[in-house]
């Protein structure tokens, strides 16, 4: 037993073991709690809602601004009794176009009710122009050849490896629209590639509706596309800050081409949506879904 | 009664002594730490005691300095979502000089406008009224981003500034950086509407016209023209190279294709009209331009007698005598005086006499067009025939006048471009990390935390050491509460 100056005895007081172990397991609880929460608030509340997400490019093609909304990948979700919320939302920005950028519902599911209500209360506000995504693909090619004349019906003006040419205050648009994904493109007898070879220049603003934004990677360069709209890629499921998307189906893991407004290598300014909707059980994280609106201004 | 109150009495210290006694259970392991080091370091300084204390007690400080900040970090990341900054800069020429485009005043406080304001949220499709755009006004912060521009010594006006954007919270699906975005739109709209150059000329519709008489549309198509040729020369002067690529259509070749609707079209539409005499109401029109021609008359003869009284005053004076007349001058450059020839009221009332001459001259040549034109619908039929190729004749300058609008304002808008490389641009600022979470405060934050800790030890070695046990509960309490 140790003494002190004064020559008192020091009396060793008992040290308890697991103090340290006890505080870092607390620490470690704490921060697991907060993820836990931030995830709970992720699944139960943000995805719940969307978000409007406004992106502004430039085209000085056309004579006046243009305002475009992008819906994609809805996959048949509501956000209120028959996407009421959605409606009222797309209403008050006054769109001059509305666009939907393929797998607004899902394969094999023969109820198109969610798709063809919300449509029939949309053409109201402002012309419909969607282009197929991979389920709608599917179900038309493989599960109901009446689809594509079912959504005209509805007041969607669907092209497939077709062109429109539009007029949108005092301008005109060249509206194309790709159907095919990234594995189709190489087949020889491919729709799409015939379709884009046989396109004519234009001086117009040739504006690209397609599903899948990993195309312009490689086979929608060069053709003369000013401004693209896609989504599929459901923003990478997962979004790590700094990092961007953990995974799409169609670029994998870490994915490039995830949202925003990416200016590709021949200068086509590619707008990617990250959708607003789920077709997997993993749920979206730090990635709220998006109604995407986009300027097209003349300046 | 006296029975009641002294059960509260009881139930009150009950109460007390319950809580007192929690409180000592959940302290009791730190303040037997540092009344254990306060006994074992007796001869040290209190200062010297309540460090070691700290030292000792490293852990659970540890884990609620963790806590805090954790909470103060996420507290300060989810603050710094709810506003946003955007770089503003001014390209164009006059901006140097704090002028727009258009060479008005420049006012950088359009931005927090409520015309300005009220744009955004129309854009971002949220109902005025159901937010305070006054507040949303006061929330937008714009600072010159050059320090010189608030010396007085060194006055500099700023072509950048620096716009800070608060989301107010009603505004909830939509973010602090998307909302300004939509600001800045607005702002831009705003600018290139109102301070560019205005190009209101080149906005025409020909179904304006629609009521008028034939040859009055004749007039004023013409007159059109001649505005849109004039501000095509005024934008070759500015650049006559300038060609748009796509077009290959310069502002030269344009004004020359407007020239060539004049000359031809319009004039060979003119003629017919006149030649052939369509009109909607011959007698009425006839009538207005007899009329017209009446009033001219009187204009004429005013404007002779001007010309006759001026020439008559000018011969009652002696031309030797106002030739020359020298009056004292002062050369400020040279502080020095001389004598300047200059102007006399001969001189102007000469002049003016010019003047009414030119007009009387001008008008008289009116008076007889108009009375050609008279004469020659008075002469003509007025066949439904005639009516219809008139209206073609029209339809088919105004396919031209549609044609070339399209041109010049394709070009004009390219040009826009070419000379300014954007009037405004925006460069949006992402703050780090470390900015989100305000690490500078959580720093101090933390400093703070660490002082208040050893200042409640050292208060509670310097004070409320040793005693009375029961006593020390209500005495532990004091600091701690502090």
């Amino acid at each position: 037993m140790s003494k002190t100056k004064d020559g008192a005895e020091k009396i060793k007081r008992p040290k308890k073991k697991h103090s340290k172990l006890i505080a870092l397991l607390l620490v470690l609880l704490f921060i697991i709690a907060l993820a836990a929460s931030y995830v709970a608030y992720n699944i139960f509340v943000l995805n719940k809602n969307f978000t409007v997400t406004f992106y502004q490019v430039r085209s000085l093609k056309i004579s006046d601004n243009i305002r475009v909304v992008e819906l994609a990948d809805l996959h048949n979700k509501e956000y209120g009794a028959k996407n009421e919320q959605l409606v009222k939302r797309i209403q008050s920005l006054k769109p001059d176009l509305i666009f939907y950028a393929g797998d607004m519902m899902n394969y094999k599911v023969d109820d198109y009710s969610v798709l063809f209500d919300l449509s029939d209360k949309l053409c109201k506000t402002a012309p419909i122009y969607a282009c197929f995504g991979n389920n709608e693909l599917d179900q038309y090619l493989f599960r109901d050849k009446t689809f594509k004349d079912k959504m005209k019906e509805h007041n969607i003006n669907i092209l497939s490896n077709e062109a429109a040419d539009i007029e949108v205050n005092g301008s005109t648009i060249q509206l194309i629209a790709i159907s095919e994904g990234r594995d189709q493109f190489d087949v020889k007898t491919n729709n799409a590639q015939k379709f884009l070879n046989s396109l004519e220049p234009t001086d117009n603003c040739r504006i690209c509706l397609t599903h899948y934004p990993e195309l312009f990677c490689e086979y929608l360069l060069n053709r003369g596309i000013d401004i693209a709209f896609t989504g599929h890629a459901h923003g990478g499921l997962i979004r790590i800050p700094k990092v961007g998307g953990l995974y799409s189906g169609g670029e994998g893991l870490f994915p490039k081409l995830t949202e925003g407004v990416k200016t590709v290598d021949d200068g086509t300014q590619v707008v990617i949506s990250r959708g607003l909707g789920d077709s997997t059980k993993i749920p979206r994280i730090n990635n709220q879904p998006e109604l995407v609106v986009v300027d097209i201004c003349w300046y | 009664m006296e029975e009641d109150y002294n059960n509260n009495i009881y139930l009150k210290r009950k109460r007390e002594n319950l809580y007192k006694r929690t409180v000592r259970k959940i302290f009791s392991p730190l303040t037997n730490v540092i009344d254990g080091i306060n006994s074992d370091f007796a001869d040290r300084s209190y200062a010297r005691k309540a460090l070691i204390s700290m030292l000792k007690l490293r852990t659970p400080i540890l884990v609620v300095l963790v806590l805090v900040l954790t909470v103060a970090a996420g507290w300060f990341f989810i603050k710094s979502e709810s506003s946003a900054t955007t770089e503003m800069s001014l390209n164009y020429e006059e901006s140097a000089k704090g002028l727009n485009p258009n060479s008005t005043r420049f006012n950088a406080y359009d931005f927090a406008s409520q015309e300005v304001v009220e744009n955004m949220l129309a854009y971002a499709g949220i109902d005025k009224k159901s937010v305070d755009v006054n507040s949303i006004m006061r929330s937008i912060s714009i600072r010159p981003t050059n320090a010189k521009a608030f010396s007085e010594d060194n006055y500099y006006i700023s072509t950048s500034y620096r716009i800070t954007l608060k989301k107010p919270p009603e505004i909830k699906d939509m973010s602090a950086k998307d909302l300004l975005s939509l600001l800045c739109k607005a702002y831009k709209d705003n600018l290139y509407s109102k301070y560019t150059e205005n190009r209101s000329i080149l906005d025409f519709d020909i179904d304006e016209f629609h009521d008028d008489e034939f040859l009055q549309i004749a007039d004023l198509l013409d007159l059109k023209a001649q505005q849109i040729e004039k501000y095509l020369n005024t934008r070759a002067k500015q650049n006559k190279t300038f060609t748009e690529q796509e077009s290959d259509e310069s502002f030269k070749s344009l004004a020359q294709k407007v020239e060539d609707l004049r000359t031809y079209d319009i004039s060979k539409y003119r003629t017919f009209v006149i030649q052939a005499g369509p009109s909607y109401d011959k007698a009425k029109y006839t009538k207005a331009l007899s009329y017209v021609n009446l009033i001219k008359g009187i204009d004429y003869k005013k404007d002779m007698a001007a010309y006759d009284v001026r020439n008559d005053g000018i011969k009652l004076y002696d031309e030797s005598m106002i030739s020359v007349v020298m009056i004292p001058s002062i050369d400020k450059s040279k502080s020095t005086y001389y004598m300047a020839k200059t102007k006399t009221g001969m001189d102007y009332m000469a002049g003016q006499a010019d003047d009414y001459l030119l007009t009387a001259q001008e008008t008289s040549k009116e008076i007889a067009t108009n009375e050609d034109i008279i004469n020659k619908m008075n002469a003509s039929t007025n066949s439904a025939g005639n009516i219809q190729k008139a209206k073609d004749m029209i339809n088919d300058i105004r396919r031209k006048f549609t044609e070339l609008s399209k041109q010049i304002e394709l070009v004009d808008k390219a040009y826009v471009k070419y000379r300014t490389k954007d009037y405004v641009t925006f460069k949006n600022s992402n703050p780090s990390i470390k900015q989100k979470i305000s690490l500078d405060t959580l720093i101090t934050l933390a400093a703070l935390m660490l002082a208040g800790i050893f200042a409640v030890i050292w208060l509670r070695l310097r004070y409320f050491s040793g005693g009375d046990r029961d006593e020390g509960v209500s005495t532990l309490t004091l600091p701690l509460q502090r």
